[in-house]
């Protein structure tokens, strides 16, 4: 079991403001999260706040010697792939009702566009982990960050992206020609 | 496309997201309090609730036991009941401390492995309770019945009476475990009724296996391919 060492404890743990400013500075990053994991809207409003939950739960253990995205990409990822194991088809939705106060909602317009849509496909088809490698990529990371978040080697990172990336282009290039309205 | 260009379609995407998020202070914290509060007590009530009925269980089960060391019926049946009250309790305290400690802002591996141990002994405990279940009731009737009147109730009950018991509970425990099999897929079933589908029919056990061998794999060091 994972547990915060004490000498993480370096600094007092953020407050609702804090936390409220760091959702409002990484809302993005934590949306592609949702999105990469879940097809559904409201799939993802539950992802999103479940984040933003588990990010609360957690503020005592943040070290700030680390970036602050390597800390809410484990989170998001964390919350993310379990989310997505759970049998969505057997949950109890009657609970949940109430609790989905809209806090962090991209506006209804914002819809994927037909390249994003169809790299959105293309990711489906991976499994949660390849999933978790590849959003950590296209957004950017270099390959020791991601080492970092996932908690594999440097070099695992890269041999697994280049493999990944190929099956994604190659299915990128399939769907968008099959389906050039998608 | 390269790669490449996927990424720009993907920070595209991110850009819009960027733009149109709203994030309403007031809200969030209503959200935080009440979802954090909401979502910890259910989990870990339940949990420190089967600790505490473990523990009334042994305070009856042990001194009945102690009792009647000398008589081969008590340390057979009392034995039995008192060694399966330890696992299951156990196993419930080992759930409840280590829910309670999860820390998903762990690297992802290690924090995925967690939560499938952690799910492992449910279905394992939630396993073995059922057998207890079946099989024990009556013996926990009578030590109960026997502690709380000191009327020597399981050495009156004729022998072929708990031999019965116990075959009935088996063949109730494999029909239970052929009917959960054949209703497994089925999506009408309350949440509760699913996770004991799920332990019964092993579906359980095999999700979390198959999640755990799908971790040792990938944090598995890939050669190059040539």
């Amino acid at each position: 079991m994972r547990r915060a060492s004490p000498a993480n404890h370096l600094a007092a743990p953020m407050d609702a403001t804090e936390l409220t400013d760091l959702l409002r500075r990484h809302a993005g990053l934590i949306h592609k999260v949702a999105f990469a994991y879940c097809r559904d809207a409201t799939d993802r409003e539950d992802v999103v706040q479940e984040i933003a939950v588990q990010l609360w739960r957690s503020r005592e253990r943040y070290d700030p010697r680390f970036k602050e995205t390597t800390w809410i990409y484990r989170i998001a990822l964390n919350v993310a792939i379990s989310f997505h194991r759970r049998e969505f088809r057997h949950r109890d939705r009657h609970l949940s009702i109430d609790l989905h106060a809209i806090t962090i909602t991209a506006a209804p317009a914002v819809e994927p566009g037909e390249d994003v849509q169809v790299l959105l496909r293309c990711i489906d088809d991976l499994s949660a982990l390849d999933k978790a490698l590849v959003v950590l990529d296209l957004d950017d990371n270099d390959h020791a960050s991601i080492a970092e978040v996932l908690g594999i080697s440097v070099s695992n990172v890269g041999t697994k992206l280049g493999r990944i990336k190929d099956k994604l282009r190659v299915a990128f290039e399939q769907r968008a020609r099959a389906n050039p309205t998608e | 496309m390269k790669f490449d260009e996927l990424k720009n379609v993907w920070a595209a995407h991110g850009a819009l997201l960027e733009r149109s998020i709203a994030v309403d202070e007031r809200l969030l914290r209503e959200m935080l309090l009440r979802k954090v509060r909401f979502a910890l007590a259910p989990y870990a009530a339940w949990r420190a609730l089967e600790v505490a009925l473990g523990i009334a269980a042994l305070i009856v089960v042990v001194p009945v036991l102690a009792a009647h060391g000398a008589e081969p019926r008590y340390v057979v049946v009392a034995g039995a009941l008192a060694v399966f009250t330890i696992g299951i309790t156990a196993l419930c305290a080992y759930l409840l401390v280590n829910c309670l400690q999860l820390d998903y802002s762990g690297r992802v591996t290690a924090i995925q492995r967690d939560v499938e141990r952690i799910k492992l002994v449910e279905y394992r405990a939630l396993k073995w309770a059922l057998l207890g279940g079946a099989t024990l009731w009556l013996p926990a009737l009578l030590v109960s019945f026997e502690a709380l009147t000191e009327v020597d109730a399981l050495a009156r009950v004729q022998l072929s009476y708990l031999i019965g018991n116990l075959i009935f509970g088996l063949v109730l425990l494999a029909l239970g475990q052929a009917w959960s099999k054949k209703h497994v897929e089925r999506s009408d079933i309350e949440p509760w009724a699913r996770r004991w589908i799920d332990a019964l029919s092993g579906r359980g056990l095999r999700s979390v296996t198959g999640h755990l061998d799908e971790l040792a794999r990938f944090e598995h060091e890939d050669l190059p391919q040539a």
